[in-house]
């Protein structure tokens, strides 16, 4: 079974330096929202899913089935968006009689929704961007470097650890209940599940057990050894970054004002 | 004696008994087996040894001293008796390699680059620096294994307890970890395993203990541990399969002489002592004559590549076949070479390959496994080298063992044994020169003087 996390631990982007990801994507975010003209905002969403795709070689399917899970809300959300016209200014667009009222789509109110869509979208992929090429790990480590509390990070990083075992787990007591019937019908369903969630918590607190038992044997004394990810920035990867930052500057001036209605 | 137990006893709070009066001696140095089978309470005994757990009554005493069971004593305790678990998710429980290796000198107290310089030895040494940023949920059973007792290893223990340490496995993977328990043992290590794989505690140990129900039942070399066939069958387990072949062939008058061969080639060299063999032959020719075989090559010879071999019939069967006894003449003895592949050159390899005319070549241990890979060298046996390479060369083949550093005198050990044990004409050098150093020292070390470069 594949998660995000693999994907991130599978993608080249992995041994960049984290500081640069995570500061690009801030910088995209802020941009995007900041923007009042839906050109910048796209051409972010067009960069990042380039630089995911291109540079992160994610998989195009896996990336736009995830996609298009995102898109399918936002556009949704966004067409409703475009029928709260009062208030808006401009000329009216459409109108829809529904019997006696009269939905209407203005003009202010269809660039706010396609603003707002394309927004959207360019956070989302510039999210993805991160989430697909930094694994969970890294982010820990960059964490830490703002000494958040280092007990809520350990404890992190060993519940980040057994979740895949317990993961495993699940997925093998419900394939067990599965060959036996266990999910045949309403009643057996709640009963099946009712067993496998009862089972796996008693497995969580024996495998908290045998994790004491392990850390101990090996001298627990409260330290986990940190880790850092060293990876350093390349002139190259730092040059397409401020080709990228001062493109998104340049388009946010030029672009201000521009409308699609 | 390194680590010793007077009169253990140990109670779960249920009250099920897990250890009765268990008094052992476990001496430095060797490699140690606990059998049992499954709820035997061997678990339960390593987790006494490393202190995990307190015993009821008795005392565990390392190095001649008495456990504390303060604080500080626990530790010391745990620093010198590493345990790696049966089960690798329990063991590996940091997020990447790297910081589960790391996990033990961290919380020893050494300085961050000391950690840093002992992680990055463990990871060259059991060849998985390519995995020191992956979740141990990436890895495989082997790469697991070899993780977990990397993590044991960097804290420099003096005792490394495994239990069931080939479990889940697959053959190659296997042998890779008794490869690295070897290699640990020659650096001195004390290696005790727990196992109900009796084949394996036959062929590795040097001494095995045998638990049944919470007692001690036997102890003593595998040999005597394992002949006794009953006492083995009351333990619920079974006899090594290779001492059951071998008390077989013996009842039947086909081997004699060692009784408790413990690998295919004592096996095989038992066969020796009347060579035998079954051939056709024409109806002139009356029992006490002599039939000349002339040349016999392959499967059919024992210490050359080739055999000029005479026979003279001893008894002759009523379908035309004959049992001849076979005197024989070795044409061209084979050879074992040994290279060290943590000097790997590739001109001097390619010129001892020619030279020396190999035509069989075995890698052992994962290190140098993985530099014969990139190199290209096509490696023909990557599991049992040393057994293998023996048995080939008895055969007339020149076999060349890969291994790294530790192995060389292991190997070499293991070679001049079975040569200086069974008598068989075979070559046996070091060669390469990083090899040829390494035999030099410990033979100059061992002053084993009987033995020549070329035997």
């Amino acid at each position: 079974m594949r998660n995000m996390d693999d994907i991130a631990l599978l993608s080249p982007l992995r041994y960049k330096n984290t500081t640069l990801k995570v500061l690009l994507v801030i910088f995209a975010l802020a941009a995007g929202l900041l923007a009042n003209s839906p050109v910048l905002p796209a051409f972010i969403l067009i960069c990042m899913i380039f630089a995911t795709l291109v540079f992160g070689k994610i998989p195009i399917r896996l990336y736009f089935k995830l996609f298009l899970s995102v898109l399918g809300f936002i556009a949704v959300s966004c067409i409703i968006l475009a029928f709260f016209s009062i208030g808006q200014g401009g000329g009216v667009l459409l109108e829809i009689p529904v019997f006696k009222w009269m939905l209407t789509v203005t003009q202010g109110s269809a660039n706010l929704s396609i603003l707002i869509f394309v927004r959207s979208l360019s956070g989302v992929s510039s999210m993805f961007f991160l989430a697909m090429t930094t694994p969970i790990l890294e982010l820990f480590s960059y964490f830490k470097r703002f000494s958040f509390l280092d007990v809520f990070t350990e404890l992190t990083m060993l519940i980040y650890r057994y979740i895949f075992v317990f993961l495993d787990l699940l997925l093998n007591i419900q394939s067990a209940q599965k060959m036996r019937f266990g999910y045949r019908n309403y009643r057996s369903t709640v009963y099946s599940a009712g067993l496998l969630v009862g089972s796996l918590f008693i497995q969580t607190l024996e495998q908290g057990d045998r994790l004491y038992l392990a850390m101990n044997s090996r001298c627990y004394d409260g330290k986990l050894a940190h880790y850092e990810a060293k990876y350093k920035i390349s002139v190259p990867d730092v040059l397409l970054s401020a080709v990228f930052v001062f493109s998104v500057i340049a388009v946010f001036i030029y672009s201000r004002g521009i409308q699609v209605f | 004696m390194i680590l010793e137990t007077r009169n253990l006893e140990f109670s779960y709070p249920d009250g099920t008994k897990a250890i009765d009066d268990i008094s052992i001696v476990i001496p430095e140095g060797k490699r140690i087996s606990f059998v049992g089978k499954n709820g035997s309470g061997k678990s339960t005994l390593f987790l006494l040894l490393n202190g995990t757990l307190k015993p009821k009554k008795g005392k565990i005493i390392y190095d001649g001293k008495d456990v504390e069971y303060s604080s500080s004593g626990l530790r010391d305790l745990r620093k010198k008796v590493g345990i790696v678990f049966q089960n690798s998710d329990d063991q590996l429980f940091a997020p990447t390699v790297y910081q589960d290796i790391a996990f033990g000198p961290t919380n020893l107290g050494y300085s961050k680059e000391e950690v840093e310089r002992v992680v990055n030895q463990m990871l060259d040494h059991f060849g998985i620096r390519h995995l020191k940023d992956k979740p141990p949920h990436h890895l495989s059973g082997g790469q697991k294994k070899r993780t977990a007792i990397a993590g044991v290893l960097a804290m420099d223990p003096e005792v490394i307890i495994l239990d069931e340490p080939l479990s889940n496995l697959d053959p190659v993977g296997a042998d890779e970890i008794l490869d690295i328990l070897n290699e640990l043992n020659h650096m001195g290590k004390t290696i005790i395993i727990s196992t109900h794989d009796v084949d394996l505690a036959y062929a590795w140990s040097d001494y095995v203990y045998l638990l049944s129900d919470s007692r001690l039942i036997d102890e003593g070399s595998p040999g005597a541990v394992f002949s006794k066939e009953e006492q083995v069958r009351d333990s619920s387990l079974k006899n090594p399969l290779i001492l059951d072949i071998y008390r077989e062939l013996e009842k039947r008058w086909l081997s004699t002489g060692n009784g408790h061969p413990k690998d295919l080639p004592e096996l095989v060299r038992t066969l020796r002592s009347i060579d035998l063999m079954r051939i056709d032959i024409s109806p002139e020719v009356a029992v006490g004559q002599c039939v000349n075989l002339g040349v016999l090559f392959g499967d059919y010879t024992k210490e050359g590549l080739y055999e000029a071999v005479n026979s003279r019939v001893l008894f002759r069967n009523d379908d035309g076949t004959a049992v001849v006894e076979l005197k024989r003449r070795v044409l061209r003895p084979g050879a074992v070479y040994v290279y060290n592949m943590e000097s790997f050159d590739k001109d001097e390899f390619e010129t001892i390959v020619k030279k020396y005319d190999i035509n069989h070549i075995g890698a052992m241990g994962k290190l140098s496994k993985d530099i014969a890979e990139n190199q290209g060298i096509q490696i023909v046996c990557n599991s049992g080298v040393i057994d293998r390479s023996i048995l080939n060369a008895i055969t007339g083949s020149r076999c060349l063992i890969l291994t790294s550093q530790g192995m060389v005198a292991h190997t070499a050990k293991r070679v001049r044994d079975y040569i200086k044990n069974s008598g068989i004409r075979l070559i046996f050098s070091p060669i390469g020169k990083g090899a040829a150093e390494i035999d030099y020292q410990t033979q100059a070390a061992g002053s084993s003087s009987d033995l020549d470069k070329e035997i």
